[in-house]
């Protein structure tokens, strides 16, 4: 997490960008909502440049970060930290600004669509500013080290042989990778234009052809992103941008290195579900009468019981996890102490748990984490 | 609904998982699963076989009237187009 983090603050490029867009959009006494707000970089610029008050969401512990960090640089009394996820928070007035750094590798692949549309539905005032407020999409085919290592990685010397079979699921992984531009095999095309405030969030379907410029040995096609923040200033990690952010593209490999010729075309398609963190995407090779048909969803653990359970034709049942919870939960009637919880839960109920240190850890943790202060 | 081709669209993705062939729509979000003879066909299907070639390689492996294969195989057909999971030449 904070290794994560200290990532976000050294990056000097993403952070003027971030700058400028606010100070473009700032005219001093706003309310802002820093969604996703991390380790709350982007609200602290926000109050440094005029701002009156900043909401500072994140559903992670880096929010304790956040309200230290805050609190050093005397900003505490005009920041509101609230700690859940930005979908399902309740803020107690609507706001000037929305701003968000959201932005995966392929810029929509972390669901920051569904996440800022939310949000200008329910946080922001009419004719409220939204940052970032577009995206557009490349996508090209590539060629590099890196992307080779990933496509045989479970193959590599020193792994097992009875893991070999994890192969078919990193090639069916979505990488994030540093690319320079002499990785692209052939000149990149837009896959996408989307506003943010309009687009479509839940679902993406695109069809492009690549043209190959130099023989090589193909690994995978690569997409990124340029984020307009306001009109005018952007950011991206793109590898062909002159001062790029740093943040990795997404690398989606082939099933097996192709050789390519120079003047050869192929047909991809990419299709995106971001909500569920699922990417599909499709490579034919026409000269070849070869097609690769990838998916995050066949590089995971699959359990068919959790695909029976989202029948909306089933009648569920609490398992004894859930009835335990519920159990623990029963005794909560406002008058009861933590403690006399715990001793009922272990004169009563002792037969429901292995040890009495586990029936007293699972109160612990059911008491800390539904109930309130 | 019987057809010369079918195809399998982008959005869609299938899975063997144990005996069970898992079929997921992308777009929606939604899951389906095939019987054996379901995941036959479907391999069958997204090979390039026609409707009728299919129903002939069924009634070599099943005991049942040619018919009875053709209508279920029809239902199925129909089933599997109404949900976006193929998409059929007549």
């Amino acid at each position: 997490m904070l290794e994560e983090h200290r990532g976000y603050l050294g990056d000097t490029v993403r952070t003027q960008a971030f700058h400028a867009a606010l100070a473009r959009t700032l005219k001093g006494g706003e309310v802002v909502a820093d969604l996703g707000c991390g380790s709350g970089i982007l609200g602290q610029l926000a109050l440094k440049l005029g701002a009156a008050h900043v909401y500072a969401i994140d559903e992670g512990p880096i929010l304790d970060i956040a309200r230290e960090s805050a609190a050093r640089a005397g900003l505490s009394e005009r920041t509101t930290f609230i700690r859940g996820r930005v979908q399902q928070v309740v803020l107690p007035e609507q706001v000037d600004v929305l701003i968000c750094d959201h932005v995966g590798y392929l810029g929509i692949d972390y669901g920051v669509l569904d996440l800022l549309q939310d949000a200008i539905r329910r946080f922001l005032k009419p004719g409220g500013a939204v940052i970032p407020s577009r995206l557009e999409l490349s996508l090209a085919p590539v060629s590099s080290k890196a992307c080779e290592t990933l496509l045989r990685s479970w193959r590599a010397d020193g792994v097992p042989a009875e893991f070999h079979w994890l192969n078919d699921w990193t090639v069916n992984t979505k990488h994030g990778v540093t690319l320079r531009p002499d990785d692209l095999l052939g000149p990149p095309v837009p896959l996408a234009d989307l506003p943010i405030r309009s687009v479509r969030a839940d679902f993406h379907s695109w069809k492009r052809t690549l043209e190959i410029e130099r023989d090589g040995s193909m690994h995978g096609i690569a997409g990124w992103f340029d984020c307009e923040l306001v009109p005018g200033i952007h950011m991206s990690n793109s590898p062909l941008a002159a001062t790029p952010i740093n943040r990795p593209v997404a690398f989606l490999p082939l099933g097996e290195a192709v050789n390519v010729r120079a003047g050869q075309r192929i047909d991809a398609s990419v299709v995106c579900r971001p909500a569920d963190a699922l990417l599909a995407w499709t490579i034919r090779f026409p000269d070849q009468d070869v097609e690769f048909r990838q998916s995050t969803w066949l590089g995971m653990p699959l359990d068919l019981s959790n695909i029976y359970r989202a029948d909306p034709q089933r009648v569920p049942r609490l398992t004894p996890t859930a009835q335990l919870r519920d159990m623990i939960l029963g005794y909560c009637d406002g008058r009861r102490t933590a403690a006399e919880i715990e001793a009922l839960v272990l004169a009563k109920h002792a037969d429901a748990f292995p040890t009495e240190a586990e029936a007293i850890r699972m109160v612990t943790r059911v008491l800390g984490s539904d109930t309130q202060p | 609904m019987t057809f010369t081709m079918a195809s399998v669209p982008a959005h869609v993705m299938v899975r063997q998982v144990g005996d069970e062939t898992v079929i997921l729509n992308l777009e929606t979000g939604t899951y389906f699963g095939l019987n054996p003879i379901g995941a036959q066909y479907w391999q069958l299907l997204s090979a390039g076989k026609p409707f009728a070639d299919i129903c002939a390689a069924l009634l070599q492996d099943y005991d049942v009237p040619y018919e009875e294969i053709r209508r279920d195989l029809g239902r199925l057909t129909d089933e599997l187009v109404s949900h976006g999971l193929i998409e059929c030449q007549p």
